[in-house]
């Protein structure tokens, strides 16, 4: 398929890879669910709701797309300024999450283009490749999330901590190493263990099978 | 298995995400992975199951998960390191991160064939950001390579400049202008190395510790002003514009074989075959001199007024003017702002066009409210700013203070917005700092919001801080950045809270923001995260450059990339 960047200013509506107008299980309950005319402009208030309730889908997606998490927080900004700009055109029958996944697609191809030198960012043709395969694993992708915060109930305090100080804080391996007095190297080997069973974890509860009631490291 | 020999011995798929995602996979590596992904359904599929995960896994964590217990602050204490430690200090991290650079450099040895300007970042797992672009003009670039405009964020890597000048502030606090040609090695956020051609260098009072290498000399002291030429042998001609510089001359191992302190107006040349340091007379214009950033003031719409007002804030200070030192309170008469500044230095804090600016002084010199906050904290309040701050620094936007103990040696805190800097606390420099104290203290605890990422000089950012009886929250731009709960993150109390701007407390000089502040709210409730996004947005999408971007291309609707970047003029409201 041939991606062509979107181009605001003629007005166009972007060519999107077929994956990503599937409609099909994203959610898209903060919609327009109140099947409002499409003629109605929503509110300014209106539409930074349904921002502020789809972001981290948004967010999902892109990070499949551009996997560095500061490059896809700057996708993500500059998808809801494209967002807002366009709000006027947003049809309030149809889901908001589709029309939306559009502009973060084509804000991570832009992105692409000014980054390919400085760093390694896929191929157009493989970021469609991932759209479409995304869009098929859907349903499934919606049972690991629900699984996930399962396991993450199940895991000891300290493992949990040590994720959060990862994730949450962005601390630097070497940084976190200092402060619990352990070699970064060995910090590493502890966090690729917890990740292992987190991810074995998901795998399992999504898959249906049993999980004990605690994760033990 | 070895990491270091992937193609010979392919990582399993799972090993090879979590590199990707890591940002540490090689080029070949990157190869290997987008060739299977392009032909492989299962394994592409993994890949996005990853992928989700560890996307899954930030959201979870990062901002839905209670903390257990509030964060302890530590008391800030003065570094006390000698100056001829830090050289050696920094001098050691110099001489390995330029080591460690040596890959990128041989890299862009190797791909440079044009007479364009690049920058090449270092290709090493967990670097930080160094710095952000805060001035650029003249500039050619490839079409391809990430655009180095006011706002760019840089890592460690390698400068080319070709043509023009660009402006770079660290996020220490140190700013350096480049004039073409030049070629500048951002280390850290603390270090630089000036291989050729002509730099200045400001180092604020206030900023953190900052050294600018020479190929034989390291220069670097708050509160000075200097510029450097280093010719194509690897001589160095050093001009002070203020303070008192120390000049080291290294020797092969890095370390300091020779210092001479150069006072203001002092210019000296550094031979490096002759190891010498001599005081010299030359052209002045033959060095670089940094520049102001442009004041670009917000463009604030009614519809933003009527969003504020919709909010009911109990002080609304617009700075749309002053009158006999009273900033006027939009919602009530009651919480007018009082501006206390020395008779002769009043213009430390400026009402002007919109905005109220502030800039260091000697002195004390703040806002705060006629009357404290009544009841204040009773249950939950909101903090709303605009921050356009002049550098890097450690500056409080805004307190809120146990009535009484200002002038006290140590003020009673139970709110401060600032960005923070060498706080000694884990964070990035620069970034912008909630803390919520209580009961009421001094400098032993409190619940600290740190955002991610940095408060860009020259640049207007948005935040809202929002204190509930058992969380708080705090927002950047928008979006929800941190969240802290628990029962014991946010005490409640009836009493009123002296609330103070543009400083630490009140007593003292500390702590002084510089820069600018716009449209500030205080509101006695919980504002909704969809609140504070139409705030932001309602501001955002009423902002547009007058002048077109160079090509005609549409501007970035980006907040902190594009619509409050210096070169932007707005329009006034």
């Amino acid at each position: 398929m041939t991606s062509m960047p979107l181009d605001p200013e003629k007005g166009e509506s972007p060519e999107i890879p077929v994956g990503a107008m599937r409609p099909v299980a994203w959610d898209d309950r903060g919609i327009a669910e109140q099947s409002a005319a499409s003629d109605q402009i929503l509110s300014g208030t209106e539409f930074a709701a349904l921002i502020v309730r789809h972001d981290r889908p948004l967010l999902r997606y892109i990070m499949t797309l551009i996997p560095r998490r500061d490059d896809a927080e700057e996708i993500l900004q500059r998808t809801a300024a494209i967002l807002w700009e366009r709000s006027p055109e947003f049809d309030q029958r149809r889901p908001f999450l589709p029309w939306a996944l559009r502009f973060a697609y084509f804000e991570a191809l832009n992105f692409r283009k000014e980054l390919a030198r400085d760093r390694l960012v896929f191929r157009a043709e493989v970021l469609d490749a991932i759209v479409e395969t995304r869009s098929a694993l859907e349903g499934e992708l919606d049972q690991r999330r629900e699984a996930l915060r399962k396991c993450l109930d199940a895991f000891p305090a300290r493992d949990r901590d040590l994720l959060q100080r990862r994730y949450c804080d962005s601390a630097t391996i070497a940084e976190m190493a200092d402060e619990v007095g352990k070699t970064a190297k060995a910090l590493y080997r502890r966090l690729d263990r917890i990740r292992e069973l987190l991810a074995d974890c998901v795998q399992r509860r999504a898959a249906g099978k049993s999980v004990s009631g605690s994760i033990k490291p | 298995m070895s990491k270091d020999n992937p193609v010979a011995d392919p990582l399993p798929p799972a090993d090879q995400f979590r590199r990707l995602a890591d940002g540490q996979t090689t080029p070949d590596e990157f190869q290997a992975i987008e060739s299977r992904l392009a032909t492989d359904a299962g394994y592409r599929a993994d890949y996005v199951r990853f992928m989700d995960l560890e996307a899954s896994l930030y959201e979870e964590l990062s901002l839905a998960q209670p903390r257990a217990s509030a964060a302890t602050t530590v008391t800030p204490q003065t570094t006390t390191w000698g100056w001829r430690r830090v050289v050696r200090r920094l001098s050691i991290a110099a001489v390995s991160l330029t080591v460690l650079l040596a890959g990128s450099w041989v890299w862009v040895r190797m791909l440079e064939t044009s007479a364009n300007t690049q920058f090449v970042e270092a290709q090493l797992k967990g670097l930080e950001d160094a710095a952000v672009v805060t001035h650029s003009s003249g500039i050619q670039q490839n079409p391809n390579d990430r655009p180095l405009m006011v706002g760019t964020r840089l890592k460690p890597g390698v400068l080319l400049l070709r043509q023009g000048e660009l402006q770079i502030d660290f996020l220490s606090g140190a700013r350096l202008l480049l004039r073409a040609p030049a070629e500048l090695h951002v280390l850290s956020s603390i270090s630089a190395t000036l291989v050729s051609g002509s730099v200045a260098a400001r180092v604020t009072e206030g900023a953190g510790k900052f050294m600018l290498r020479a190929p034989d000399a390291a220069i670097g002291e708050s509160g000075t002003e200097f510029a450097i030429n280093v010719n194509v042998r690897g001589d160095s001609d050093v001009h002070v514009y203020a303070g008192d510089v120390e000049v080291s001359l290294l020797g092969d191992d890095g370390n300091t074989l020779f210092s001479k302190r150069l006072s203001k107006a002092e210019t000296v040349h550094i031979d490096r075959a002759l190891r010498n340091v001599r005081t010299i007379k030359m052209d002045l214009d033959s060095f670089a001199v940094i520049r102001e950033l442009e004041r670009s003031r917000l463009v604030v719409t009614h519809a933003y007024y009527e969003a504020v007002q919709r909010s009911k804030p109990m002080l609304y200070w617009r700075f749309d003017s002053q009158n006999n030192g009273q900033i006027r309170n939009e919602f009530d008469t009651k919480y007018a702002g009082q501006i206390i500044t020395e008779p002769d230095d009043a213009s430390s804090i400026s009402v002007s066009g919109g905005v109220a600016h502030f800039t260091r002084s000697n002195a004390p010199r703040y806002i705060k409210s006629a009357e404290p906050l009544a009841a204040i904290n009773r249950k939950s309040f909101s903090m709303e700013v605009w921050i356009n701050p002049e550098t890097f620094h450690w500056g409080t936007v805004m307190n809120l203070i146990v009535p009484g103990t200002e002038s006290r040696k140590e003020v009673l805190h139970m709110g401060i917005l600032e960005l923070a800097m060498q706080t000694q606390m884990v964070h990035k420099p620069s970034v912008v700092r909630y803390l919520h104290r209580h009961p009421p203290g001094a400098h032993t605890w409190g619940s600290n919001l740190f955002s991610p990422e940095v408060c860009t000089p020259g640049q207007w950012t948005h935040v809202v801080t929002v204190k509930e009886p058992n969380e708080l929250r705090l927002f950047v731009n928008g979006v929800l950045v941190r969240r802290i709960q628990g029962a014991d993150t946010a005490g409640s109390d009836e009493n009123p809270y002296l609330f103070s701007v543009g400083q630490f407390g009140t007593a003292k000089r500390m702590r002084q923001f510089q820069g600018m502040l716009d449209e500030l709210a205080v509101y006695s409730r919980a504002l909704s995260e969809v609140e504070v996004s139409e705030h932001y947005w309602t501001m955002v999408s009423a902002s547009r450059p007058i002048d077109p971007a160079p090509g005609g291309a549409r501007p970035r609707p980006t907040a902190q990339r594009a619509l409050f970047a210096p070169g932007n003029t707005l329009a006034q409201k």
